[in-house]
């Protein structure tokens, strides 16, 4: 662990972490990559918090927003068949 | 990542075999990046060709059982920039020097400021998103594409675009703001 990462961990661990300190843990929490402890110095500094809190929940809902409302589209017809006949002549 | 050191030497056979078993199921996912990066069907479509092919061309470099998925999205993304990039009319490049900083600086890493609000976001509409995402520089639209639509990890993305996890994780930081911002200005010539 670098230094800095140790700082951060003993400033997150004693809640001394500044408001902008926490914005990685943020984003890690909001990807589902923050480990246990993160997400449990996160969630202590939001009980005290609001306007990170609410910083939280707007970028949780800007990433549903993404997941729900972009269409997916479907595959073109043929493309699956014309790809294999390419590789199978290619083979 | 999924590139082994040492090449395989698969039978025609075992290559078919990945190819329909492991790669293709992926093709819809392959469409959606192309269709994402290119906004252009016809492009979209070359782009996936171009991609499963090399793939099959290149596939003794694959390890069976490793995340296929990730592996085809490597190829799509240097298939993008080398070969499509140029006729796409998508803006150049960023100044990395001034992005990769960004992060890291101590006056800027503050969180964006705009009065978005929970009942603003809920109201914007798919179009309006989509928007947003497209206006947005390739690279920051990618991560953006690559955490939240694919679901990749940090570490699966920094394989998948060549940079160093921190890298991925301040350009998705970047990316989010700017995000933001343009969601902001839609909100506001919307009247929310």
């Amino acid at each position: 662990m670098s230094l800095k990462k140790l700082v951060n961990e003993i400033k997150f661990r004693t809640g001394t972490a500044k408001c902008t300190e926490y914005l990685e843990l943020v984003q890690r929490v909001l990807d589902g990559q923050a480990s246990r402890s993160q997400e449990v110095y996160l969630k202590r500094h939001q009980k005290m918090c609001l306007k990170c809190l609410e910083r939280f929940n707007i970028d949780q809902e800007i990433k549903k927003l993404i997941q729900l409302k972009l269409a997916s589209r479907e595959v073109p017809e043929g493309l699956a068949e014309a790809i294999k006949t390419k590789i199978a002549k290619s083979a | 990542m999924e590139e082994s050191p040492t090449k395989n030497d698969y039978t025609n056979q075992a290559k078919d075999k990945i190819f329909n078993e492991e790669f293709m199921p992926h093709i819809r996912a392959m469409y959606n990046f192309a269709h994402r990066l290119t906004y252009d069907e016809d492009d979209a479509k070359d782009l996936v060709q171009d991609t499963f092919m090399k793939s099959y061309r290149f596939i003794n470099s694959f390890q069976q059982g490793t995340n296929a998925k990730a592996w085809l999205f490597r190829i799509m993304k240097n298939s993008f920039i080398n070969d499509f990039r140029k006729k796409s009319k998508q803006p150049t490049k960023v100044d990395y020097q001034e992005v990769e900083g960004y992060y890291n600086s101590e006056g800027t890493q503050k969180a964006v400021t705009t009065d978005l609000r929970i009942d603003t976001v809920k109201n914007l509409i798919g179009d309006e998103i989509t928007n947003a995402l497209a206006a947005l520089d390739i690279d920051f639209r990618t991560v953006i594409i690559l955490c939240d639509l694919e679901g990749f990890t940090y570490e699966e993305m920094a394989k998948i675009l060549d940079i160093p996890i921190g890298t991925v994780r301040s350009r998705l930081h970047r990316a989010r703001n700017l995000l933001k911002e343009k969601l902001q200005s839609y909100a506001q010539s919307m009247g929310y």
